[in-house]
């Protein structure tokens, strides 16, 4: 299976908000798609989902345009939605149904993600029981609850499970960990992982840069419509170099970096983070703090984060 | 992206028809408000027939009675009369025995009989009268007697017609000659007032017939595009819009929604049908429901002049249809154009408008007269049509070739909201904004097809 998206393009009257937007998933894995607010990361998911016309472009699954009715494609979209008075067993049979899967096999799906994101209270109301645990003989079972009953990390719960109900080969998740707390953030992660592990082929729209670096292959930057970075993580990683420097020291090490000609991007007490140009331009800082006697606490070279390419991607754009 | 209607734009139609149908049976204010039309529909009959002055009363329920127990006919006319005759012939003697004198023992007279009869019982004395020549019926009864004397005429005028078949029958006459001679006849007179009003009752059929469809419709579309209009804005103002275009194209969304809106109201109409049919079976055994059909008929509705067949049915279910699809698939388009449930009402008021025009063309112009090109144009016209051109073929104005004609228009203009919604329906789906307008939609069909041309 591959996907592929070729110079995708979108203008509203004179404004273009996707411009030649192109990237390719060839084996399963994770697809960042990222953007400041109005780059155009949604209307492209939009259009690569046929919701939104496209002006140029076209996205193909494995070789042939892309189908959603066809394909078993699943969408948990930015714009959270769920009939507010219909029950949630309701709803989630008929979008498994408009899925193409019986009501049996829904049902069996539905128990199955109703555990793993511990919602089986809203979907399965148990009759009250009494205080020593046992059922009382003639309470009645709940109402089924109804979406506009649930809070909104629960209704989003729901609404993932709607995009997993048709098992996908291609999962599109548009800011999915959005408005979740900690606990249910690992929840949805904890899925997410399981997913690249089945070899699910997933493309993730996020502003949670740690979170996009903990799953994604390959990443796109968008700014403004226009695609500013695009690639394997690793390897746009790795064209940055090693570049920030984490030191700590037992003395006040500010004029030495200053005389180094080193940007110092931040200071608290002796402990520094320092913008360098590469292993060289290190390790001769390295033999100048040691001629001036300086103990090295620590001294750690990294590649810069997504967020610190990020910032810097958007920042010079914005700049320009 | 394809901009033309396939095959595929509609996959997936019946599981949404399926799912809001459910949601329509299951939800609470539409079981309640089921409940409440069943309700007045049940209780119509009764009540139309009360007020109406169809009470049964206790006399009219028990079989009609002359009230004589019996009557002792002396005959002196030389005719032999068959008294046994009497209670087959007429039902208010069916208790009534009528007695030859001369099979009894007793000399019967003007003079002896009080002291022989009983207050309800009678004695007829028939006899022929040389002189005048003539025959002479007499009838003699107590004082105090318990029938009344319409009874009592009833008798003689029975013993009367005896006494006519006798002499007949003695003169050869076959039965036919003899029921040509006896038969009844019937007058009437009319009063020049009573001859204007036939005029009269032609309006009020004309009226009555556009006034029940255009009634019906009314019903019908109002709730539709209220329905519709509701169901399509719940989906855009609950963002379920894109994750339903995931598994189905809108125009399955729309069109599902339409067909599963119009089964329930259909299905609303027919069992409202049904239950005021039951009501009317149940009415009709506590009183009379005749008043009923009097009153429907007084207003010339059941009149021969009208073109009510069996086939009348059937045409009446397809200008329903017809009708129901145009404004359904205006409200869907006029939904699709809100984003948010504010905009539920100025969007219901277009399409109330747009149905009260057709609804007030219709009223106003079958009061205008049966002229044939005025009726050819409100049968024709878009939006009059619907509303016009069934009732107007009903009452007479125009024929079965100018209806058929009328339905091809209008099936043209579902058609053409059909091309339409399959143009613009996705972009509008997706459209936040104000509420859109006729403007705002073509600027959308016209920037369609300029992608179109400059994709080819």
């Amino acid at each position: 299976m591959s996907l592929e998206v070729r110079n995708l393009s979108k203008k509203y009257g004179e404004k273009t908000v996707v411009e030649n937007l192109s990237f390719e998933m060839k084996n399963p894995g994770v697809f960042a798609l990222l953007g400041t607010n109005g780059a155009g990361k949604t209307t492209s998911i939009r259009m690569m989902l046929n919701m939104l016309s496209r002006d140029t472009g076209e996205v193909l699954w494995n070789g042939a345009p892309l189908d959603t009715a066809a394909c078993n494609v699943g969408y948990l979209a930015e714009e959270r939605g769920l009939y507010p008075k219909y029950t949630l067993m309701d709803q989630l049979i008929y979008f498994a149904a408009l899925r193409g899967i019986s009501k049996a096999e829904a049902k069996k799906r539905i128990r199955y993600w109703a555990q793993r994101l511990e919602v089986e209270e809203y979907l399965y109301p148990q009759a009250p029981k009494s205080e020593d645990g046992k059922k009382r003989g003639r309470a009645k079972a709940q109402a089924p609850k109804k979406a506009d009953q649930l809070s909104k990390g629960n209704q989003q719960k729901i609404q993932f499970m709607t995009a997993l109900l048709p098992d996908p080969d291609l999962l599109i998740l548009d800011e999915p960990l959005s408005g979740l707390d900690p606990v249910n953030t690992d929840l949805f992660k904890g899925i997410i992982r399981d997913e690249i592990a089945k070899g699910k082929y997933l493309i993730m729209s996020s502003h949670q840069m740690a979170t996009v670096e903990e799953f994604c292959t390959d990443i796109i930057i968008l700014n403004r419509s226009k695609t500013v970075l695009s690639g394997h993580l690793n390897d746009i990683k790795k064209s940055y170099g090693r570049i920030n420097l984490l030191l700590k020291t037992e003395t006040d090490v500010t004029d030495l970096i200053r005389q180094e000609g080193l940007t110092l991007v931040s200071a608290k007490e002796t402990e520094y983070q320092i913008k360098v140009s590469g292993d060289e331009h290190a390790n001769g800082f390295l033999r100048l703090l040691i001629e001036n006697g300086v103990t090295v606490v620590t001294f750690s070279l990294r590649e810069p984060s997504l967020h610190e390419i990020f910032v810097e991607k958007v920042g010079d754009a914005h700049e320009a | 992206m394809h901009m033309k209607l396939s095959k595929n734009d509609f996959t997936g139609t019946g599981k949404v028809f399926r799912f809001t149908l459910a949601q329509m049976v299951k939800g609470k204010a539409n079981i309640i408000s089921t409940l409440i039309f069943f309700l007045l529909a049940a209780l119509s009959i009764p009540v139309m027939t009360l007020m109406m002055g169809g009470e049964k009363t206790a006399s009219s329920e028990e079989s009609p009675d002359s009230g004589i127990t019996a009557v002792y006919v002396r005959n002196d006319t030389g005719y032999e009369l068959d008294l046994g005759s009497i209670q087959k012939r007429d039902e208010i003697f069916a208790y009534t025995e009528f007695v030859d004198t001369d099979t009894m023992d007793i000399e019967w007279s003007e003079d002896t009989y009080e002291s022989l009869i009983k207050s309800a019982e009678a004695y007829v004395h028939l006899q022929r009268d040389t002189e005048k020549m003539c025959f002479t019926i007499g009838a003699y009864t107590l004082e105090d007697k318990d029938f009344s004397d319409e009874a009592m005429d009833s008798c003689l005028s029975m013993l009367s017609g005896l006494l006519d078949e006798a002499r007949y029958i003695q003169q050869n006459a076959r039965p036919e000659q003899i029921a040509l001679l006896t038969g009844s006849y019937e007058t009437s007179t009319q009063k020049v007032s009573e001859y204007l009003e036939e005029e009269t009752d032609n309006f009020d059929a004309r009226f009555g017939v556009q006034m029940i469809y255009s009634m019906i419709l009314l019903f019908l579309c109002t709730f539709a595009s209220s329905y519709i209009i509701q169901k399509v804005i719940e989906e855009k103002a609950s963002k379920l819009a894109e994750l339903l275009m995931v598994s189905v194209s809108p125009l399955a969304m729309l069109v599902g929604k339409i067909l599963a809106v119009m089964t329930y109201i259909f299905g609303l109409i027919a069992g409202i049908a049904a239950v005021m049919g039951l009501s009317y079976v149940i009415t009709g055994q506590i009183a009379d429901t005749s008043v009923l059909r009097q009153q429907i008929a007084s207003a010339g509705i059941l009149g021969g002049a009208l073109r009510v067949s069996p086939g009348t049915a059937l045409i009446l279910v397809v200008s329903l249809l017809l009708g129901y699809l145009q404004v359904s698939l205006i409200s869907g388009l006029l939904g699709t154009g809100c984003s948010t449930t504010e905009d539920v009402e100025p969007a219901n008021l277009t399409v109330v408008l747009i149905i009260m025009a057709g609804y007030m063309v219709a009223m106003i112009t079958v009061g205008l007269g049966s002229s044939p090109v005025l009726a050819a144009l409100v049968s024709l016209c878009p939006v009059t049509s619907m509303f016009c051109a069934p009732a107007r073929y009903i009452i007479g104005d125009i024929g079965f070739g100018m209806l058929a004609f009328s339905w091809v228009i209008q099936f043209a203009v579902v058609l053409a909201l059909a091309y339409v919604c399959g143009r613009i329906y996705r972009a509008l789906m997706m459209y936040r904004g104000n509420r859109m307008k006729l403007g705002g939609w073509i600027e959308l069909l016209r920037q369609n097809r300029a992608k179109e041309a400059e994709n080819r």
